[in-house]
């Protein structure tokens, strides 16, 4: 554990109308998509359970560290570094009610930043692996 | 004559204080009247920790429609919940009257949003009532006391039983 953590990095993923944050140690890749490859991956929307706009284009991938299938998404990812001020815990009422799987924290930068949403794949891939021992 | 007219103003004096008199030992609450979908209700004010004007909210996906979202007030950052889904009152459009207030109870915390502010008061213990009989059932277990506002009965919620069932899946 660094006792002088000052900053996160975190690859940055556009979701409109959200901005989604994942730690950049739990992503392995992020690649464009090859027009040849199946798709057999996983949309972020779907992960996390928020409908998607059928209309998107998937373009790039995202391949973690967990037992979780390539990620797609319609836009492109970028690496920011966000000081551990802009990181917020969830209140506690968002916590017990939000069904949004992974969700650990949000962050923003300043106060007339947009809020972005920060996920944790491994948290994903346990609610994940849960769900199908379940069905 | 002048001695009988001192004596008469000075009678008169007294049986006035006397009427207006308040027993200051009487212990009182203090108590944040508010509008909810056109109802009135009162709130304590020793849960109320501020009163918020109308600022932008951050909608979170996957939360109920009961929440309104989250807000950054000065670095923490607070969820905002509707109570009329928990009250069953019909929703009612926010304009610039409504409010947010921060609500700290027992357990946890939260912004509520109301349509308006219309009073914050202090009031004896002695001018609360027990709620009536008959109440709705979906609202009864809310519900603290009864007392007068101007000229009509409202009633006081009890916030913190609200909080901890709307945590537990209410609204």
């Amino acid at each position: 554990m660094d006792d002088n953590l000052t900053t996160l990095d975190f690859v940055l993923c556009a979701l409109p109308p959200y901005m989604i944050a994942i730690e950049a140690h739990q992503i392995e890749s992020a690649t464009h998509i090859p027009s040849n490859l199946d798709k057999d991956g996983i949309r972020l929307s779907d992960l996390l359970g928020l409908t998607s706009s059928a209309e998107q284009t998937d373009r790039y991938a995202l391949t973690s560290r967990y037992a979780l299938p390539t990620i797609y998404l319609s836009e492109e990812a970028s690496l920011i570094q966000l000081p551990i001020e802009a990181l917020y815990p969830l209140p506690e009422l968002v916590s017990q009610r939000h069904s949004l799987n992974g969700l650990a924290a949000l962050a923003q930068l300043n106060a007339n930043s947009p809020m972005i949403l920060v996920i944790d794949l491994q948290r994903c891939a346990k609610n994940l692996a849960t769900e199908e021992i379940v069905n | 004559m002048t001695e009988n007219r001192l004596s008469q103003a000075l009678a008169q004096r007294s049986n006035t204080a006397t009427t207006e008199i308040i027993n200051v030992d009487q212990p009182s609450i203090k108590l944040v009247i508010v509008t909810i979908a056109g109802h009135c209700f009162a709130l304590p004010g020793d849960m109320i920790q501020e009163i918020l004007p109308d600022m932008p909210v951050f909608k979170l996906p996957g939360c109920p429609s009961s929440m309104e979202g989250v807000i950054n007030l000065r670095g923490q950052i607070e969820s905002v919940i509707y109570l009329h889904p928990l009250l069953q009152l019909p929703p009612q459009d926010f304009d610039h009257h409504s409010r947010i207030l921060i609500v700290k109870g027992a357990k946890m915390r939260s912004g509520i949003r109301v349509n308006a502010v219309l009073d914050v008061i202090d009031i004896v213990q002695n001018s609360l009532a027990s709620p009536p009989n008959g109440l709705p059932e979906h609202i009864a277990p809310y519900i603290n006391a009864v007392l007068p506002f101007q000229a009509n009965t409202i009633t006081l919620l009890d916030l913190d039983k609200l909080l901890i069932r709307y945590a537990d899946g209410l609204g």
